[in-house]
Protein backbone atom coordinates (compact mmCIF):
# COMPACT_ATOMS: atom_id res chain seq x y z
CA UNK A 1 0.00 0.00 0.00
CA UNK A 2 1.35 3.92 -0.80
CA UNK A 3 1.88 5.94 1.98
CA UNK A 4 2.91 9.65 2.52
CA UNK A 5 4.36 8.89 5.50
CA UNK A 6 5.40 5.82 7.60
CA UNK A 7 1.58 5.27 8.96
CA UNK A 8 -0.28 7.81 6.55
CA UNK A 9 -1.36 5.78 3.74
CA UNK A 10 -2.90 6.52 0.07
CA UNK A 11 -5.89 4.92 -0.45
CA UNK A 12 -7.58 5.86 -3.85
CA UNK A 13 -5.86 9.41 -3.67
CA UNK A 14 -7.33 10.15 -0.29
CA UNK A 15 -5.26 9.87 2.96
CA UNK A 16 -6.21 7.46 5.81
CA UNK A 17 -4.76 6.22 8.98
CA UNK A 18 -4.77 2.63 10.59
CA UNK A 19 -7.44 2.69 12.88
CA UNK A 20 -6.65 1.47 16.16
CA UNK A 21 -10.34 1.49 17.58
CA UNK A 22 -12.24 -0.90 14.89
CA UNK A 23 -16.30 -0.50 13.86
CA UNK A 24 -15.20 3.22 15.67
CA UNK A 25 -15.68 6.38 13.45
CA UNK A 26 -14.79 9.99 15.78
CA UNK A 27 -16.31 12.67 13.38
CA UNK A 28 -18.55 10.68 10.91
CA UNK A 29 -15.58 9.70 8.28
CA UNK A 30 -15.72 6.80 5.79
CA UNK A 31 -13.68 3.08 7.01
CA UNK A 32 -12.86 0.93 4.53
CA UNK A 33 -11.52 -2.78 5.43
CA UNK A 34 -7.97 -3.40 3.25
CA UNK A 35 -6.61 -7.49 3.86
CA UNK A 36 -8.01 -7.80 7.27
CA UNK A 37 -7.49 -4.16 8.52
CA UNK A 38 -9.53 -1.04 8.82
CA UNK A 39 -8.51 2.25 7.41
CA UNK A 40 -10.21 5.17 8.41
CA UNK A 41 -10.02 8.49 5.81
CA UNK A 42 -8.64 11.42 6.98
CA UNK A 43 -10.77 14.35 5.86
CA UNK A 44 -8.93 17.34 4.56
CA UNK A 45 -11.30 19.55 5.09
CA UNK A 46 -11.99 18.81 8.63
CA UNK A 47 -8.83 18.59 9.94
CA UNK A 48 -5.37 20.79 8.96
CA UNK A 49 -2.84 18.51 9.73
CA UNK A 50 -4.76 15.96 7.02
CA UNK A 51 -4.63 19.55 4.81
CA UNK A 52 -1.27 19.90 5.54
CA UNK A 53 -0.19 16.69 3.89
CA UNK A 54 -1.79 16.87 1.46
CA UNK A 55 -0.51 20.30 0.39
CA UNK A 56 2.95 18.87 0.31
CA UNK A 57 4.27 18.61 3.85
CA UNK A 58 7.77 17.07 3.75
CA UNK A 59 8.31 15.85 7.12
CA UNK A 60 6.06 14.06 9.42
CA UNK A 61 7.83 13.98 13.18
CA UNK A 62 4.40 12.17 14.70
CA UNK A 63 5.36 8.87 14.33
CA UNK A 64 4.67 5.19 15.84
CA UNK A 65 5.36 5.03 19.46
CA UNK A 66 5.38 9.53 19.78
CA UNK A 67 4.17 11.36 22.29
CA UNK A 68 2.40 13.60 21.30
CA UNK A 69 1.41 16.81 23.22
CA UNK A 70 -1.82 17.95 21.25
CA UNK A 71 -2.94 22.19 22.42
CA UNK A 72 -6.48 22.39 20.53
CA UNK A 73 -7.77 19.15 20.23
CA UNK A 74 -11.13 20.11 20.29
CA UNK A 75 -13.34 17.13 19.16
CA UNK A 76 -10.45 15.13 18.54
CA UNK A 77 -11.29 15.22 14.89
CA UNK A 78 -6.92 15.20 13.95
CA UNK A 79 -6.43 13.98 17.53
CA UNK A 80 -7.94 10.76 16.50
CA UNK A 81 -6.04 10.53 13.64
CA UNK A 82 -2.55 11.30 15.32
CA UNK A 83 -3.49 8.44 18.18
CA UNK A 84 -3.67 5.60 15.25
CA UNK A 85 -0.54 7.10 13.96
CA UNK A 86 1.49 6.92 17.19
CA UNK A 87 -0.28 3.15 17.78
CA UNK A 88 -0.16 1.64 21.18
CA UNK A 89 3.36 2.12 22.67
CA UNK A 90 2.32 5.85 22.15
CA UNK A 91 0.17 8.44 23.52
CA UNK A 92 -1.60 11.78 22.64
CA UNK A 93 -2.31 14.75 25.50
CA UNK A 94 -5.15 16.24 24.39
CA UNK A 95 -5.69 19.84 25.79
CA UNK A 96 -8.55 22.00 25.00
CA UNK A 97 -10.38 24.73 27.18
CA UNK A 98 -14.13 24.59 25.74
CA UNK A 99 -16.61 22.44 28.01
CA UNK A 100 -19.04 22.06 24.90
CA UNK A 101 -16.01 20.23 22.57
CA UNK A 102 -14.48 18.40 25.88
CA UNK A 103 -17.46 16.34 26.39
CA UNK A 104 -17.18 14.73 23.13
CA UNK A 105 -13.12 14.92 23.02
CA UNK A 106 -13.33 12.13 26.40
CA UNK A 107 -15.95 10.18 24.61
CA UNK A 108 -13.39 9.91 22.05
CA UNK A 109 -10.55 9.13 24.53
CA UNK A 110 -12.13 6.07 26.19
CA UNK A 111 -12.38 4.63 22.90
CA UNK A 112 -8.99 5.78 21.80
CA UNK A 113 -6.60 3.72 23.97
CA UNK A 114 -4.05 6.13 23.93
CA UNK A 115 -5.80 9.62 23.81
CA UNK A 116 -5.72 10.81 27.19
CA UNK A 117 -8.04 14.19 27.75
CA UNK A 118 -6.71 17.54 29.30
CA UNK A 119 -9.18 20.52 30.26
CA UNK A 120 -7.33 23.01 30.63
CA UNK A 121 -6.01 26.21 29.37
CA UNK A 122 -2.80 26.22 26.77
CA UNK A 123 -1.73 29.65 28.17
CA UNK A 124 -0.77 28.18 31.01
CA UNK A 125 2.11 25.16 30.38
CA UNK A 126 2.30 24.71 34.03
CA UNK A 127 -1.05 23.91 34.63
CA UNK A 128 -0.81 20.49 32.57
CA UNK A 129 2.74 19.70 33.37
CA UNK A 130 1.65 17.04 35.82
CA UNK A 131 -0.59 14.57 33.47
CA UNK A 132 1.92 15.32 30.24
CA UNK A 133 4.94 12.76 31.17
CA UNK A 134 6.41 12.89 28.15
CA UNK A 135 6.81 14.86 25.09
CA UNK A 136 8.23 14.36 21.48
CA UNK A 137 5.86 16.64 19.69
CA UNK A 138 4.19 19.64 20.44
CA UNK A 139 0.98 20.18 18.46
CA UNK A 140 -0.99 23.36 18.10
CA UNK A 141 -4.09 24.35 16.91
CA UNK A 142 -5.64 27.36 18.73
CA UNK A 143 -7.88 30.29 17.73
CA UNK A 144 -6.21 32.07 20.11
CA UNK A 145 -4.47 35.55 19.58
CA UNK A 146 -0.93 34.92 20.91
CA UNK A 147 -0.82 31.99 18.89
CA UNK A 148 2.93 32.05 18.36
CA UNK A 149 3.68 33.08 22.08
CA UNK A 150 1.64 29.98 23.33
CA UNK A 151 3.70 27.60 21.23
CA UNK A 152 7.23 29.33 22.30
CA UNK A 153 5.38 29.05 25.73
CA UNK A 154 4.69 25.28 25.39
CA UNK A 155 7.75 24.44 23.57
CA UNK A 156 10.10 26.03 26.35
CA UNK A 157 8.40 23.83 28.62
CA UNK A 158 7.95 20.23 26.96
CA UNK A 159 10.20 20.15 23.97
CA UNK A 160 13.75 18.93 24.55
CA UNK A 161 16.87 20.07 21.65
CA UNK A 162 16.04 18.71 18.73
CA UNK A 163 12.26 17.75 19.16
CA UNK A 164 9.81 18.79 16.65
CA UNK A 165 6.85 21.34 16.74
CA UNK A 166 4.21 21.89 14.25
CA UNK A 167 2.02 24.47 14.93
CA UNK A 168 -1.51 25.98 12.68
CA UNK A 169 -1.39 29.78 12.37
CA UNK A 170 -5.21 30.79 12.12
CA UNK A 171 -4.52 34.86 10.59
CA UNK A 172 -7.92 36.13 11.45
CA UNK A 173 -7.87 34.95 15.30
CA UNK A 174 -4.10 36.98 15.80
CA UNK A 175 -5.77 39.94 14.24
CA UNK A 176 -8.85 40.68 11.55
CA UNK A 177 -7.71 43.39 10.06
CA UNK A 178 -4.34 43.23 8.69
CA UNK A 179 -3.36 41.28 5.51
CA UNK A 180 -2.67 37.45 6.37
CA UNK A 181 0.87 37.87 4.79
CA UNK A 182 1.94 39.99 7.10
CA UNK A 183 0.74 37.91 10.23
CA UNK A 184 2.49 35.10 8.95
CA UNK A 185 5.89 36.91 9.22
CA UNK A 186 5.63 38.45 12.29
CA UNK A 187 4.61 34.64 13.46
CA UNK A 188 7.74 33.17 11.67
CA UNK A 189 9.54 36.27 13.24
CA UNK A 190 8.92 35.43 16.98
CA UNK A 191 9.36 31.61 16.26
CA UNK A 192 12.70 31.86 14.49
CA UNK A 193 14.67 33.18 17.94
CA UNK A 194 14.19 29.90 19.57
CA UNK A 195 13.06 27.33 16.94
CA UNK A 196 14.54 26.65 13.19
CA UNK A 197 11.72 27.10 11.05
CA UNK A 198 11.56 24.32 8.48
CA UNK A 199 8.79 24.77 6.03
CA UNK A 200 5.45 26.37 5.69
CA UNK A 201 2.94 24.85 4.22
CA UNK A 202 -0.55 27.12 3.06
CA UNK A 203 -3.84 25.20 3.91
CA UNK A 204 -5.39 26.38 0.88
CA UNK A 205 -8.21 25.12 -0.74
CA UNK A 206 -9.06 23.46 2.83
CA UNK A 207 -8.92 26.03 5.26
CA UNK A 208 -8.99 29.88 4.07
CA UNK A 209 -6.23 32.26 5.88
CA UNK A 210 -4.08 29.34 7.72
CA UNK A 211 -1.12 27.79 7.20
CA UNK A 212 0.99 25.13 9.42
CA UNK A 213 5.06 25.76 10.50
CA UNK A 214 6.71 23.01 10.95
CA UNK A 215 9.69 23.84 13.07
CA UNK A 216 12.66 21.84 15.30
CA UNK A 217 13.78 23.06 18.90
CA UNK A 218 17.24 24.78 18.18
CA UNK B 1 -2.08 -5.27 -20.39
CA UNK B 2 0.82 -2.81 -20.59
CA UNK B 3 -1.00 -1.15 -17.82
CA UNK B 4 -2.03 -4.40 -15.78
CA UNK B 5 1.69 -5.24 -15.46
CA UNK B 6 2.56 -1.71 -14.66
CA UNK B 7 0.56 -1.94 -11.76
CA UNK B 8 1.82 -5.69 -10.79
CA UNK B 9 5.43 -4.15 -11.07
CA UNK B 10 4.06 -1.33 -8.68
CA UNK B 11 2.66 -3.15 -5.97
CA UNK B 12 5.76 -5.30 -6.08
CA UNK B 13 7.64 -2.59 -5.66
CA UNK B 14 5.63 -1.22 -2.70
CA UNK B 15 5.85 -5.02 -1.05
CA UNK B 16 9.25 -4.64 -0.93
CA UNK B 17 9.24 -1.37 0.51
CA UNK B 18 6.90 -2.35 3.41
CA UNK B 19 8.92 -4.97 4.02
CA UNK B 20 11.80 -3.18 4.38
CA UNK B 21 9.92 -0.81 6.59
CA UNK B 22 8.57 -3.67 8.92
CA UNK B 23 11.78 -4.73 9.58
CA UNK B 24 13.32 -1.08 10.32
CA UNK B 25 10.40 -0.99 12.45
CA UNK B 26 11.24 -4.36 13.96
CA UNK B 27 14.30 -3.66 15.06
CA UNK B 28 13.59 -0.55 17.82
CA UNK B 29 12.04 -3.51 19.95
CA UNK B 30 14.66 -4.28 21.63
CA UNK B 31 16.46 -1.41 22.12
CA UNK B 32 16.30 -0.44 26.16
CA UNK B 33 14.37 3.13 25.76
CA UNK B 34 11.58 1.42 24.10
CA UNK B 35 11.69 -1.00 27.04
CA UNK B 36 11.26 1.96 29.26
CA UNK B 37 8.64 3.56 27.19
CA UNK B 38 6.69 0.08 27.54
CA UNK B 39 6.80 0.11 31.73
CA UNK B 40 5.16 3.82 31.14
CA UNK B 41 2.74 2.27 29.38
CA UNK B 42 1.29 1.18 32.95
CA UNK B 43 1.88 4.33 34.60
CA UNK B 44 0.21 5.76 31.40
CA UNK B 45 -2.99 4.13 31.66
CA UNK B 46 -3.68 5.00 35.19
CA UNK B 47 -2.58 8.69 34.54
CA UNK B 48 -5.31 8.43 31.76
CA UNK B 49 -8.06 7.44 34.21
CA UNK B 50 -7.12 9.86 36.33
CA UNK B 51 -7.10 12.80 33.69
CA UNK B 52 -10.52 11.57 32.27
CA UNK B 53 -12.24 11.97 36.07
CA UNK B 54 -10.46 15.11 36.59
CA UNK B 55 -11.59 16.75 32.97
CA UNK B 56 -15.09 15.57 33.79
CA UNK B 57 -15.29 17.12 37.00
CA UNK B 58 -13.92 20.20 35.37
CA UNK B 59 -16.57 20.43 32.67
CA UNK B 60 -19.45 19.83 34.90
CA UNK B 61 -18.08 22.80 37.05
CA UNK B 62 -18.00 25.21 34.41
CA UNK B 63 -21.32 24.71 33.45
CA UNK B 64 -23.77 26.79 35.70
CA UNK B 65 -27.79 27.40 36.06
CA UNK B 66 -27.31 29.74 33.65
CA UNK B 67 -26.96 27.14 30.79
CA UNK B 68 -30.37 26.16 31.20
CA UNK B 69 -31.35 30.49 30.37
CA UNK B 70 -29.62 29.95 27.55
CA UNK B 71 -31.41 27.14 26.43
CA UNK B 72 -34.58 28.05 27.05
CA UNK B 73 -34.38 31.45 25.22
CA UNK B 74 -32.94 29.85 22.11
CA UNK B 75 -36.20 27.41 22.74
CA UNK B 76 -38.30 30.78 22.65
CA UNK B 77 -36.67 31.61 19.54
CA UNK B 78 -37.37 28.50 17.76
CA UNK B 79 -40.88 28.56 18.94
CA UNK B 80 -41.48 32.04 18.04
CA UNK B 81 -40.13 31.94 14.29
CA UNK B 82 -41.94 28.72 13.66
CA UNK B 83 -45.04 30.14 14.82
CA UNK B 84 -44.71 32.91 12.50
CA UNK B 85 -43.86 30.39 10.09
CA UNK B 86 -46.88 28.31 10.88
CA UNK B 87 -49.43 31.04 10.93
CA UNK B 88 -48.28 32.37 7.47
CA UNK B 89 -48.66 28.80 5.74
CA UNK B 90 -52.15 28.38 7.47
CA UNK B 91 -53.23 31.97 6.21
CA UNK B 92 -52.45 31.27 2.96
CA UNK B 93 -54.12 28.21 2.86
CA UNK B 94 -57.25 29.49 4.81
CA UNK B 95 -57.07 32.10 1.86
CA UNK B 96 -58.18 29.45 -0.79
CA UNK B 97 -61.87 29.50 0.74
CA UNK B 98 -62.44 32.78 2.48
CA UNK B 99 -59.37 35.37 1.29
CA UNK B 100 -61.11 38.65 2.64
CA UNK B 101 -61.34 37.17 6.56
CA UNK B 102 -57.33 36.81 6.16
CA UNK B 103 -57.12 40.65 4.92
CA UNK B 104 -59.40 42.06 7.93
CA UNK B 105 -57.70 39.87 10.79
CA UNK B 106 -54.25 41.03 10.86
CA UNK B 107 -53.21 39.91 14.14
CA UNK B 108 -51.43 35.44 13.84
CA UNK B 109 -53.05 34.74 17.15
CA UNK B 110 -56.49 36.61 16.09
CA UNK B 111 -56.88 35.05 13.31
CA UNK B 112 -55.74 31.10 14.30
CA UNK B 113 -57.92 31.14 16.98
CA UNK B 114 -60.82 32.64 14.22
CA UNK B 115 -60.48 29.70 11.94
CA UNK B 116 -60.37 27.15 14.93
CA UNK B 117 -63.33 28.28 16.61
CA UNK B 118 -65.55 29.16 13.08
CA UNK B 119 -63.57 29.19 10.24
CA UNK B 120 -66.41 27.61 7.91
CA UNK B 121 -68.00 30.16 6.03
CA UNK B 122 -71.70 28.13 5.70
CA UNK B 123 -71.61 27.49 9.88
CA UNK B 124 -70.53 31.11 10.30
CA UNK B 125 -72.84 33.04 12.55
CA UNK B 126 -72.24 36.47 14.34
CA UNK B 127 -72.76 34.25 17.80
CA UNK B 128 -69.52 32.00 16.75
CA UNK B 129 -67.30 35.29 15.64
CA UNK B 130 -67.98 36.94 19.59
CA UNK B 131 -67.41 33.42 20.55
CA UNK B 132 -63.61 33.55 19.31
CA UNK B 133 -63.38 36.73 20.66
CA UNK B 134 -63.27 39.55 17.65
CA UNK B 135 -64.10 43.40 18.03
CA UNK B 136 -67.43 44.20 16.69
CA UNK B 137 -66.29 46.23 13.84
CA UNK B 138 -64.26 43.01 12.57
CA UNK B 139 -67.23 40.76 13.39
CA UNK B 140 -69.65 43.39 11.05
CA UNK B 141 -66.75 43.38 8.48
CA UNK B 142 -66.55 39.69 8.38
CA UNK B 143 -70.28 38.81 8.06
CA UNK B 144 -70.32 41.25 5.11
CA UNK B 145 -67.61 40.29 3.34
CA UNK B 146 -68.77 36.33 3.39
CA UNK B 147 -71.99 37.42 0.54
CA UNK B 148 -69.09 38.29 -1.76
CA UNK B 149 -66.45 36.50 -0.89
CA UNK B 150 -64.33 35.32 -3.80
CA UNK B 151 -62.93 31.85 -2.25
CA UNK B 152 -63.83 28.88 -3.63
CA UNK B 153 -66.25 25.82 -1.59
CA UNK B 154 -64.71 23.46 0.68
CA UNK B 155 -65.75 20.28 1.94
CA UNK B 156 -66.13 19.44 5.65
CA UNK B 157 -62.82 16.68 5.18
CA UNK B 158 -60.73 20.12 3.97
CA UNK B 159 -62.04 22.34 6.66
CA UNK B 160 -61.33 19.66 9.28
CA UNK B 161 -57.83 19.43 8.31
CA UNK B 162 -57.33 23.45 8.49
CA UNK B 163 -59.00 23.11 11.61
CA UNK B 164 -56.54 20.86 13.36
CA UNK B 165 -53.33 22.43 12.06
CA UNK B 166 -54.55 26.02 13.75
CA UNK B 167 -55.24 24.22 17.20
CA UNK B 168 -51.74 22.75 16.80
CA UNK B 169 -50.42 26.61 16.42
CA UNK B 170 -52.37 27.50 19.10
CA UNK B 171 -51.05 24.73 21.20
CA UNK B 172 -47.02 25.99 20.13
CA UNK B 173 -48.01 29.36 20.99
CA UNK B 174 -49.56 28.48 24.88
CA UNK B 175 -45.96 26.33 24.37
CA UNK B 176 -44.21 29.80 23.83
CA UNK B 177 -46.05 31.45 26.29
CA UNK B 178 -45.01 28.80 29.05
CA UNK B 179 -41.78 29.28 28.17
CA UNK B 180 -41.49 32.70 28.39
CA UNK B 181 -42.86 32.52 32.05
CA UNK B 182 -40.34 30.15 32.71
CA UNK B 183 -37.31 31.89 31.05
CA UNK B 184 -38.28 34.77 33.44
CA UNK B 185 -38.38 33.16 36.23
CA UNK B 186 -35.12 31.52 35.60
CA UNK B 187 -33.09 35.26 34.54
CA UNK B 188 -35.13 35.99 37.77
CA UNK B 189 -32.43 33.64 39.48
CA UNK B 190 -29.92 33.86 37.83
CA UNK B 191 -29.39 37.53 36.27
CA UNK B 192 -31.48 39.47 38.41
CA UNK B 193 -30.47 42.98 37.15
CA UNK B 194 -29.78 41.92 33.64
CA UNK B 195 -33.12 41.22 33.87
CA UNK B 196 -34.41 44.25 35.62
CA UNK B 197 -32.96 46.28 32.99
CA UNK B 198 -33.74 45.19 29.77
CA UNK B 199 -36.26 42.32 30.31
CA UNK B 200 -35.78 38.51 30.01
CA UNK B 201 -35.29 37.98 26.32
CA UNK B 202 -33.35 40.39 25.78
CA UNK B 203 -31.41 39.73 28.67
CA UNK B 204 -31.12 36.16 28.22
CA UNK B 205 -29.93 36.42 24.63
CA UNK B 206 -27.15 38.56 25.73
CA UNK B 207 -25.95 35.93 27.72
CA UNK B 208 -26.61 32.97 24.68
CA UNK B 209 -24.04 35.32 22.69
CA UNK B 210 -21.80 35.68 25.32
CA UNK B 211 -21.88 32.34 26.57
CA UNK B 212 -22.51 32.14 29.74
CA UNK B 213 -22.87 34.77 32.83
CA UNK B 214 -19.47 34.83 33.87
CA UNK B 215 -18.26 35.67 29.96
CA UNK B 216 -20.78 38.76 30.13
CA UNK B 217 -19.27 39.83 33.41
CA UNK B 218 -16.12 40.05 32.37
CA UNK B 219 -17.38 41.69 29.22
CA UNK B 220 -16.02 45.95 28.56
CA UNK B 221 -19.71 48.07 27.83
CA UNK B 222 -18.61 48.67 24.47
CA UNK B 223 -17.88 44.86 23.56
CA UNK B 224 -21.86 44.38 25.35
CA UNK B 225 -22.91 47.09 23.51
CA UNK B 226 -22.28 45.53 20.02
CA UNK B 227 -22.94 41.68 20.56
CA UNK B 228 -24.55 40.57 18.02
CA UNK B 229 -23.45 43.17 15.36
CA UNK B 230 -20.24 41.47 14.81
CA UNK B 231 -21.10 41.74 10.78
CA UNK B 232 -21.34 45.59 10.74
CA UNK B 233 -18.42 45.95 13.55
CA UNK B 234 -15.69 43.70 11.64
CA UNK B 235 -16.84 45.61 8.45
CA UNK B 236 -15.69 48.72 10.06
CA UNK B 237 -12.74 47.49 11.82
CA UNK B 238 -11.33 46.16 8.22
CA UNK B 239 -12.05 49.67 6.86
CA UNK B 240 -12.40 52.48 8.96
CA UNK B 241 -14.54 54.85 6.56
CA UNK B 242 -17.66 52.48 7.65
CA UNK B 243 -19.32 53.51 10.46
CA UNK B 244 -18.90 51.32 13.10
CA UNK B 245 -22.61 49.74 14.28
CA UNK B 246 -24.64 52.02 17.45
CA UNK B 247 -26.19 48.57 19.24
CA UNK B 248 -25.90 45.10 18.28
CA UNK B 249 -29.15 42.70 20.19
CA UNK B 250 -29.48 45.44 22.64
CA UNK B 251 -31.64 46.88 19.69
CA UNK B 252 -34.35 44.78 21.06
CA UNK B 253 -35.06 46.91 23.90
CA UNK B 254 -37.89 49.07 23.04
CA UNK B 255 -36.44 52.11 24.21
CA UNK B 256 -33.71 51.35 21.84
CA UNK B 257 -36.20 50.55 18.90
CA UNK B 258 -38.21 53.48 19.64
CA UNK B 259 -35.97 55.77 19.56
CA UNK B 260 -35.39 58.60 16.82
CA UNK B 261 -31.80 57.24 14.82
CA UNK B 262 -29.60 59.98 16.18
CA UNK B 263 -30.88 59.46 20.22
CA UNK B 264 -30.32 55.62 19.73
CA UNK B 265 -26.75 55.34 19.83
CA UNK B 266 -26.47 57.13 23.51
CA UNK B 267 -29.36 54.82 24.76
CA UNK B 268 -27.55 51.97 23.51
CA UNK B 269 -24.40 53.52 25.03
CA UNK B 270 -25.89 54.34 28.74
CA UNK B 271 -27.54 50.88 28.63
CA UNK B 272 -24.26 48.93 27.79
CA UNK B 273 -22.83 50.59 30.43
CA UNK B 274 -25.38 49.56 33.23
CA UNK B 275 -25.69 46.21 31.56
CA UNK B 276 -22.15 45.63 32.22
CA UNK B 277 -22.47 46.97 35.73
CA UNK B 278 -25.66 44.73 36.25
CA UNK B 279 -23.92 41.62 34.83
CA UNK B 280 -20.99 41.96 37.22
CA UNK B 281 -23.71 42.30 40.32
CA UNK B 282 -24.91 39.58 39.12
CA UNK B 283 -22.19 37.34 38.31
CA UNK B 284 -20.20 38.61 41.99
CA UNK B 285 -22.76 40.49 44.30
CA UNK B 286 -25.87 38.77 45.95
CA UNK B 287 -28.42 38.44 43.78
CA UNK B 288 -30.29 40.80 45.01
CA UNK B 289 -31.92 43.84 42.34
CA UNK B 290 -30.12 47.27 42.40
CA UNK B 291 -32.49 50.10 41.83
CA UNK B 292 -30.41 52.84 41.54
CA UNK B 293 -29.32 51.00 37.86
CA UNK B 294 -32.66 51.51 36.61
CA UNK B 295 -32.72 54.81 37.92
CA UNK B 296 -29.90 56.15 36.62
CA UNK B 297 -30.41 54.93 33.23
CA UNK B 298 -34.00 56.20 33.32
CA UNK B 299 -32.06 59.82 34.68
CA UNK B 300 -29.99 59.26 31.47
CA UNK B 301 -32.77 58.14 29.42
CA UNK B 302 -34.67 61.69 29.95
CA UNK B 303 -31.52 63.66 29.59
CA UNK B 304 -31.06 62.38 25.84
CA UNK B 305 -34.77 63.09 25.34
CA UNK B 306 -34.49 66.49 26.22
Amino acid sequence: MKKYFPGVFKIKDKIATLNNSPEYSVYGEKRVIILGKEYRFWEPYRSKLGAAILNGLKQLPIKEGSYVLYLGAAEGTTASHVSDIVGEDGAVFCVDFAPKVMTKLIEVCTRKENMIPIKADACDPQSFSDTVIDCDVLFQDIAQKDQAGIFLKNARQYLKQGDFGMLVIKSRSVDVVSEPKQVFEQAKKDLGKELEILQVVPLEPYEKDHVLILCKKK
Amino acid sequence: MAIKRTQREKKKKTGKIASKTSKKTGEPDKSPARDEKRNSRRKLSELKKKAIAASKKAVVEEVGPDRLAIEAVALYEDLDHNINLFATRLREWYSVHFPEAARILKDNREFTEFVEKCGERKSMTSKKLASAGLSDKKIESIEKAKEGSIGIEITRDDFKEMQRFASTVLAIEDERDSVLKYLGKKMDEVAPNVNSLVGETVGAKLLARAGSLWKLAMMPASTIQVIGAEKALFRHLKNKSIRPPKHGIIYQFPQIRSAPANERGKIARALAGKLAIAAREDYFGNKKVDKNLKKDFEKRLAEIHS
